[in-house]
Order: C-alpha cells, then structure tokens, then sequence
C-alpha cells in the first residue's frame, strides 16, 4: 500500500537542509493526512517557504525522506500536476502583458507539453477555474491592473486549473486588507470542502491560522510544534518567536509580537 | 525605388530588416524579463572574438560566435550558482571579453577596420552574410514559435514555470544563446557598441502602447523593421554612418510612444 492509499499526503522524516554553513531546517519530520488543512508559521527567515519549496521539489539537496503522494518531489514528472501552488506575491512585473485567462492558462503548459498551443479544452479548464474562484468577470483584464485580492484569486485558479489534489500556499494573505483577507480564507475553505483538497498554508497571520486550519505546525528551523491549534500554549509559541508574544488566539485578535527590548 | 538597384543596398536592405526582425522578437523576452544589459554584455563579448579572428586569421564572424555563445553560457552559469549576481556577472565578462580584444587588436601590426566592428557596416554586407543572417533567423525564430508559450510563462515568472513543469534550465540557456546567435548577425548591422539598442527599444516601444502579449509582439517587429529601413534609407541620403542612423530612428520611435502613452493617459484621467 503506498501513501496516498493510507490517507497521507506528505511525509517528511528527518528532514535536514543547510546553505552553506547556514542551517535552514534540522530534524523536521511531518506527516500531512489527506483532506486536512495544515498551518505553517514561525518567525521569518525560519524555513517556512524552503520547506513548501522541498515540497514541491524545487529545492533539491537536502537530507532525509520527503514523500509527497508517496514520490519524491524532484522526480514527481506527471504527478506534479496533483500539487497546486499559490506563491508568495510580489515577484511579477505589474506591466506585464498578460490577462487573467492567460495568466490561468499558464497553469496548463505543462500538461499541453512542449511545442503546443493551448486550445479550447485548456480554455475551457481555465474559465471554468476562474468561475470557480469568482473571478469570471475579470478573466480579459491585465493581471497588473487588478486589486490584490482579485490577483490572489487569479493565481489561485492557475493553482486550481489542473484540478489538484494538494493546494500549498505561501503567506496569500500579505499585502491584502483585513476584509479581503477574510473573504480568501472563506474562499479558500470552500474550495477545500468542495474540490476534497488536501491545504497546506504558511502564514504570518496566525489569528487566520488559528481559526481555520485543522492542524498547525511550528517552524523555526526545527519544527517546534505540530498538533491542533488549540493545544499551543503562550510559551511554546514564545519560545519559536524567540520574544514575548502578547496576545494569542483569542477569537478574532490576531497575536502581536512585542519587540525585544 | 532608384537606390535599392545597387547591389550592396539590396544586401543591405535584405540583412536590415532580418536583423530588425529577429532582434526586435528577442527584445520582448529580453524587457519583460529585465534582461537588457545581457545583450549589451554579450554584444561586446563578440568583440574579443572579432579580434582573436582577426590576429589568428579565422573568419571573424565564427569566432565572435564562439565568443559569444561562451560568455551567454558562462553568464547563465555564475548567475545561476547565485554567488555573483547577472548583472555583475555580465560587467565582468564585457570588460574581459572586450579587453582581450583590445590585446588582440594591439597584437596584429596591420591595419584592422576596428570602427567597423564598433558601430558596423551594413553596406558591406556580402552574400555569405546574407546566407548566414538567413540561418540565424530562421533558427530564432523557429525555437521563439516553438517555445512561444514556455517563452512566455518564463518571462512571467521563472519559479512559477519551474513548478508546472517548465523546462526552466532549458528555456534560460536557449534564451541566451539566441541572444548570442543574433548578437553576432546585428552587429554586422549597428556593430558592437550599438547592437543593444536593437535588442532592447523596439520592445520598450511595444510596451508603451500595448498590455496585449501578441500585440507587443507585433508592434515590436514593425518598430524593428521600420528602424532599420528608415535608417537605411536616410543614412543613405544623408551620407550618415548607418548604424548610428538606425539606432537613432530607434530612440525617435520610442520618444513617440513615450509621448504618445503619456498623452493618452492625460487624455484618460480627465
């Protein structure tokens, strides 16, 4: 029986990776079950996106197992298309000539392959993952010219666009007002209920995180914490940010971590 | 026209408008991605290899080729390592690259046409320049139609490509070595010190008036093609150096679509 078959999704055992001298993660070992909402935080610079990267296999020399639909991530070929991905934004040029569609579209090149044009079948995939996020209406406009929150939604439709089984996203929640953000999360946990996705999440916002994810998972090179949000206490959550934490989940109020004196 | 009747002119025009052609395909992958200081770059690379043609007596055009191509390889290769960054990477490579020809040149005691190779000669432009324009642009072209897509996906954005399945190794290192490719063709046109302005403006222009992906596409090539017969015609007539003509109907062009955005978007928010 392989992973998928036994309900888990990811399993990272001993996961070690370095830059140089430079620790990034030590001795992370996580099991992610299939149709759970997983929250990733911890303080910057703590090896949240690398590790959603060796998830994804972009990120290749590291050491331990990593099994994601019970494959190694850098050598996934066809299964990659069961993995959608919602990146950290800022990276994209706000002049590019793209529209949304064809912004959706990307997410299908490579399953079109090389050498091909997308055609109406991709098309159709595209728009029906746009209507899906809501965003229909916007699928001519230039990505560039859209608000935050309607890129968000655009870039989660590519991330949709295959029909994925696993959906990684990567703080989606940065740059967008209050009540956007709370309108995504909606979206994101309806999307999950309806598509039967397995969600991983890294976040700064752990007042989204505590509200909405299933299980939690504390990241500071080593992985501090791995359980339901519930069970984290005040000085667990101090010890990953290295400095006091005023306020923690206590209904709506997101935490605020105090500086150091 | 009277003047095309001319053999060299007809040559000219011919190589003219490939070069305006395929450069200006290049340019848009080269602004979208931020990447205009590679052709500058690898444009003053093929100067070393010029001139090492020159002092060994081998066909200066194969070896700016090899020139190059190995300075568009050794770029993407210490860009990617990420100790150096690209564009560190490519100042070190230019000054090298164009020190060694400076040596070369020194080296070889006769009389070299060095002015030609700095700011070209497209009136000197023979039959085996044509055949050799032809192949470049056919090979560009055919990969930039191939790879339309994965061209497009990369210039967006790289990582993301990366993740649904992109060839992004493949798709950098076949950028580049098209950028050299064409390097080697243009600078028979504007030579080395001008040959980024070619791979560089016509997107530029495209992108003033146009958020349309084909359309930059398509505006781009005709600014290439009317920058390269316009100068043509008009160093022709006024006995102007033809590169610096053409690069300089170029940089109208793009002072017209500069205008031409602001004054629309006046136009728009009243």
């Amino acid at each position: 029986m392989n992973d998928s078959a036994s309900g888990i999704v990811v399993d990272i055992q001993d996961l070690n990776y370095h830059v140089g001298d430079l620790v990034i993660l030590e001795h992370v070992s996580l099991r992610v079950a299939q149709n759970s909402f997983l929250g990733v935080i911890g303080p910057n610079g703590a090896g949240k996106t690398t590790l959603l990267k060796i998830i994804l296999g972009l990120v290749s020399h590291y050491t331990g197992t990593v099994r994601v639909f019970g494959r190694d991530p850098r050598k996934m070929g066809d299964m990659r298309q069961k993995i959608g991905y919602l990146p950290q934004q800022a990276g994209f040029d706000r002049t590019f000539p793209a529209n949304a569609l064809e912004v959706v579209l990307m997410g299908r090149y490579g399953v079109i392959g090389l050498g091909r044009r997308p055609g109406a079948e991709d098309r159709r995939k595209a728009m029906e993952a746009l209507e899906r996020v809501g965003a229909a209406d916007i699928a001519k406009r230039q990505i560039g010219r859209l608000s935050g929150g309607q890129q968000q939604r655009v870039f989660i439709a590519r991330a949709l666009v295959n029909e994925p089984d696993l959906l990684i996203m990567d703080e989606p929640t940065v740059g967008i007002d209050t009540q956007t953000q709370a309108a995504f999360t909606e979206l994101v946990l309806e999307l999950k209920q309806m598509l039967e996705l397995t969600v991983i999440m890294v976040s700064h916002d752990t007042g989204m995180v505590a509200t909405s994810v299933d299980t939690l998972a504390c990241v500071n090179r080593h992985l501090h914490f791995h359980g339901a949000p519930g069970e984290l206490t005040q000085e667990e959550l101090e010890q990953l940010y290295e400095c006091p934490v005023e306020a923690l989940f206590h209904g709506d109020v997101p935490h605020r971590v105090v500086e150091k004196h | 026209m009277s003047i095309f009747s001319f053999g060299f002119m007809q040559r000219a025009l011919v190589a003219g408008l490939l070069v305006g052609l395929v450069c200006a395909v290049l340019s848009v992958y080269i602004v979208l991605r931020r990447m205009a200081f590679v052709g500058h770059g690898i444009g003053h690379a093929s100067f070393g290899g010029v001139a090492l043609g020159v002092l060994a007596g081998v066909n200066t055009t194969f070896m700016a080729l090899v020139f190059c191509t190995v300075t568009a390889v050794a770029i993407g290769l210490v860009s990617q390592r990420k100790r150096v960054s690209e564009d560190s990477a490519i100042g070190i490579f230019l000054v090298a690259a164009m020190a060694l020809g400076v040596l070369f040149i020194s080296l070889k005691k006769t009389f070299v046409d060095v002015e030609g190779f700095l700011f070209g000669n497209i009136l000197a432009v023979s039959h085996s320049d044509i055949v050799f324009i032809i192949v470049i642009t056919v090979i560009v072209l055919g990969l930039v139609s191939l790879f339309f897509k994965e061209l497009f996906y990369f210039s967006f954005d790289e990582e993301m490509a990366a993740v649904s399945g992109i060839p992004v190794t493949f798709i950098r290192f076949m950028l580049l070595i098209l950028i050299a490719l064409t390097v080697v063709v243009a600078i028979k046109v504007v030579g080395v010190i001008l040959v980024s302005a070619l791979l560089v403006i016509p997107a530029v222009c495209a992108t003033q008036l146009t958020l349309d992906f084909k359309a930059v596409m398509g505006i781009s090539i005709l600014g290439g093609l009317i920058a390269n017969f316009l100068g043509l015609l008009l160093s022709y007539y006024l006995n102007a150096p033809s590169g610096a003509t053409i690069v300089l109907v170029l940089f109208g062009l793009f002072i017209l679509s500069y205008g031409f955005r602001g004054a629309r978007e006046r136009l728009q928010s009243r």
